[in-house]
């Protein structure tokens, strides 16, 4: 798995680190609700110079400051 | 080690574990999750909850970091029928099967409709996956097997 470091960067630094395709330091993160109630939903990890990216799929999101609109062109 | 399997596929056998006497549960910062991090557990749950994993290769990922990042699941685009589980999946048995279904629902997804199509409509699959894994969820969870 490409982007398990920067995962692991998040969980620690809320930061996420190079871009494990170019090595860029432009990345981000970001989150979204689908279930209200449970706070259920999904996030991204990407990169703003290649647009390489990678899926969260399933994840209670408690992150607040997180929760931003998901680009669209990204490549996963 | 037999010849027609993987270091990981050896280790997580039936085999081994009668062979060996281990302690299954999971110890350290792991030890608030209920199920062990191991896929013989993760096997015998979908076989319990009548969850078919043919096709599907799952990965566990054991990172103690990731248990502060509450995801539970992902699914692989590229490498289609391939599901990483986090340490979160594992807190119990509801999350397990949850998350199992959820990422299958995505690997459905990305057989039926294409990577393409999937990227751009992530809102729509995962609504989709939620709505699935909790039909099915409880559906399954009556018939499952004790
Ligand atoms: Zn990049």
């Amino acid at each position: 798995m490409k982007w398990l470091k920067n995962l692991e960067n998040i969980a620690k630094n809320h930061k996420s680190g190079l871009c494990p395709i170019c090595g860029s330091k432009e990345t981000d993160f970001g989150y979204s609700i689908i279930d209200p109630k449970s706070r259920m939903g999904y996030g991204a990890v990407w990169c703003n110079s290649c647009r390489h990216a990678f899926h969260i799929s399933r994840v209670e999101v408690k992150d607040e400051k997180h929760i931003k609109e998901i680009p669209h062109n990204l490549i996963y | 080690m037999p010849e027609n399997m993987t270091y990981e596929e050896w280790f997580d056998s039936d085999v081994l574990a009668r062979s060996i006497s281990r302690k299954e549960a999971n110890t350290g910062a792991f030890s608030n999750l209920k199920i062990p991090m191991q896929k013989r557990y993760v096997r015998r749950i979908a076989e319990q909850y009548n969850i078919d994993l043919s096709g599907i290769t799952i990965k566990i990922q054991r990172s103690e970091s990731m248990l502060s990042l509450t995801m539970t699941g992902s699914t692989d685009y590229n490498n289609i029928g391939r599901i990483d589980l986090f340490p979160n999946a594992f807190i119990d048995e509801e999350q397990l099967v949850k998350t199992l279904l959820h990422e299958k629902r995505h690997v459905w997804q990305l057989k039926t409709y294409g990577k393409k199509y999937v990227e751009e409509n992530l809102n729509r699959m995962e609504e989709g996956a939620y709505s699935f894994e909790d039909e099915q969820y409880n559906l399954l969870k009556k018939r499952a097997k004790k």
